[in-house]
């Protein structure tokens, strides 16, 4: 009975975590005969079966009423991306750890509770460096031209691109901060539990006309953050670059109801695809806890989504050793060797977070 | 006797005739008339475009003694009010019937544009009678908040007319000491956002230069901005304070900026994606929360 119960309750938390993995949009799919049913008369706004476009009515005349003659304009959301991202960690020479950064809302470390914050002049101690690749798979339709990380809200972190002769000179970095606002808005949608956070993040400058474009089937490496906190998992968004997601619609034109029905795109985000990571996110006084928990939840959902396998030696090796926490500590040495690149990721992160041993060398 | 009698009588008629004239006269006829009215669930300020009820009366003036009469009424927009500082055409509110009797119930519609009025209301013949009636605003949602007066952030250029400073003269949108009217919400959203564009771009601490150009959020009270003097918008979303113009270098801003990574920013910011986008002719970035 106890079993069954332990199933159930499984599975519920299994459909509340995908529930919350692809949150419903509160619009009701476009007929695909397009003829709209008399119950659905005071709806505007609708989506595609495929969630890859909104259908918007309007007034057949600009600024018309609403209620009368209606034309039907697609909206597209740019969202066919198929996502990947492969991350590497280091601990910085102390010659390498020091730098100032200066930023207009930055990181809130330090910011007075204003709403309009002044400028910030940031000492951060860069313990690691974080290295990312990001990639776009082959089923993809668009191209990615913007991708972040969500931290926790007081992180220290600046994140860098490459500049120079690199083809990716024109990626601008930066934070999508909201100082004073408490954990920040964006939610931690691949990690469980995780609170919410603010973004670093990276996008591909509209004013240049050299920067390249992550298209499907390609891959772009070079992309840094330096940061005291040690790593966890945490959730990445993706989505084309801003100059990329046009709209057909004039914005002035979209009468208030319309709009109103839309509103829910800035919580259920169909604009951008999410990844699972590692990033900056425990201080050095964390509870252990808290970042076993947070390991827990991202090996799981790595499982989850077949980026891991559930009966490779390693695997099972680590999520045994996490299940023994905090009682076996860091006494413990993991034999198994890592075999693929997720793996090695997780070595590198236990490593420095829980400081776990492991018997193998550093990549397989 | 009989004629003593008669005498006595008429006398007494006189009296009473007189003391009735006199009454009649003071009463009716001396004592002015006005007209009164309440605007039912009264509350500020008025919503735009929509109708709202009247309760009209009529008293005496001295004695405050309430009667039935016919009144005219009418409403009439103050002027320079709401932010728009010009006047020609300048729409109030239509009130019908504009002639009833009272007391009664009378139908004020609201237009769309936001401002101060005055209800005016007249018992006929209005010559011998005195007119009376409320004040009232017609306004949208509340724009709580004057971006122009919040002197924290330095980043920010707001603008309109040459030279963009207060008291700069108005070219239809209100001036610059009106149209920066957002509600709270907005206004920090746009505010957080201009930091993620400034943000990303490395520019340096304010005030120095280059800062972001932002415009036209709303008029004091809301309502349409009658950027084309005939008291019928465009402009229809900004009128309850939740969208901003920010835009690229122009005659009145002389900071560029990328108009997409800008949609970007406010979109990054809680700006509803389907109705924040590029506008044009301008061009410029509508941001609306």
């Amino acid at each position: 009975m106890n079993r069954q119960l332990r199933i159930f309750g499984f599975v519920l938390m299994a459909g509340c975590l995908a529930a919350q993995q692809v949150p419903e949009p509160p619009v009701p799919i476009w007929p695909q005969d397009g003829k709209i049913p008399p119950e659905l008369q005071d709806r505007y706004v609708f989506i595609t079966s495929g969630r890859d476009a909104l259908m918007i009515l309007l007034p057949e005349t600009p600024g018309g009423d609403i209620k009368g003659p209606k034309k039907v304009v697609r909206y597209p959301l740019y969202n066919q991306l198929d996502p990947g991202v492969a991350f590497a960690i280091r601990e910085l020479q102390p010659s390498e750890r020091s730098l100032t950064y200066s930023s207009m809302s930055g990181p809130s470390y330090g910011v007075p509770p204003l709403r309009f914050p002044s400028m910030v002049q940031l000492e951060a101690e860069g313990d690691y460096l974080y290295q990312y690749t990001i990639s776009n798979g082959r089923a993809a339709k668009d191209a990615i031209g913007n991708w972040s990380l969500v931290v926790a809200a007081d992180t220290v972190a600046v994140p860098t691109h490459h500049t120079g002769e690199d083809v990716h000179a024109s990626w601008l970095s930066g934070w999508i901060a909201t100082p004073g606002r408490a954990g920040g808005p964006w939610q931690q949608a691949e990690v469980p539990g995780a609170p919410n956070g603010e973004l670093v993040s990276w996008f591909l400058s509209a004013a240049s006309t050299t920067g390249v474009r992550v298209a499907p089937g390609e891959s772009l490496g070079g992309f840094q953050i330096k940061s005291d906190r040690k790593p966890g998992f945490t959730t990445a968004y993706f989505k084309v670059a801003p100059a990329d997601d046009r709209s057909p619609l004039d914005p002035e034109e979209i009468p208030r109801e319309v709009a109103a029905q839309a509103r829910f795109l800035t919580n259920i985000r169909l604009d951008r695809k999410t990844g699972l990571t590692l990033g900056p996110m425990f201080t050095l006084d964390a509870p252990r806890a808290e970042i076993v928990a947070n390991f827990r939840a991202g090996i799981g959902r790595w499982i989850e989504k077949h980026q891991l396998d559930p009966q490779s030696s390693f695997v099972k090796e680590v999520q045994q050793a996490l299940q023994t926490e905090p009682a076996t500590g860091q006494d413990g040495v993991i034999q198994s060797q890592p075999t693929n690149q997720r793996e090695t990721e997780i070595m590198q992160a236990l490593r420095i977070s829980l400081g776990f041993q492991f018997a193998s060398a550093e990549t397989p | 006797m009989q004629k003593k009698l008669s005498t006595y009588l008429h006398s007494a008629i006189g009296v009473v005739v007189l003391f009735l004239f006199v009454l009649s006269s003071s009463a009716y006829c001396q004592e002015p008339k006005t007209g009164r009215a309440t605007i039912v669930n009264y509350a500020q300020p008025l919503p735009t475009n929509s109708p709202h009820s009247l309760n009209v009366w009529c008293e005496y003036v001295f004695s405050g003694q309430p009667i039935s009469c016919t009144v005219e009424i009418g409403s009439f927009p103050n002027w320079n009010s709401g932010g728009h500082l010009h006047n020609t055409g300048r729409l109030g509110s239509t009130i019908s019937p504009a002639i009833g009797p009272a007391p009664g119930t009378f139908t004020l519609t609201t237009t769309a544009v936001a401002q101060e009025e005055c209800l005016l209301v007249c018992p006929q013949p209005t010559a011998e009678n005195t007119c009376d009636g409320p004040s009232f605003w017609v306004g949208d949602g509340w724009p709580d908040v004057n971006l122009l007066w919040t002197g924290e952030h330095t980043d920010v250029m707001y603008y309109n007319g040459a030279p963009p400073t207060p008291g700069a003269p108005n070219n239809n949108h209100g001036t610059i000491d009106h149209n920066h009217y957002m509600q709270s919400g907005p206004a920090l959203d746009l505010l957080d956002a201009v930091n993620t564009y400034r943000n990303t771009h490395g520019y340096p601490p304010p005030p120095q230069p280059p800062l972001v150009c932002v415009n036209d959020q709303s008029l004091p009270w809301g309502g349409l901005f009658d950027v084309n003097q005939n008291w019928m918008g465009p402009h229809d979303s900004h009128r309850v304070g939740t969208s901003a113009d920010v835009n690229k270098a122009s005659g009145q801003c002389p900071y560029d900026l990328v108009l997409s990574e800008m949609e970007s920013a406010c979109e990054q910011n809680n700006a509803n994606p389907l109705s924040t986008g590029i506008h044009n002719p301008g061009p410029h970035v509508h941001c609306e929360w």
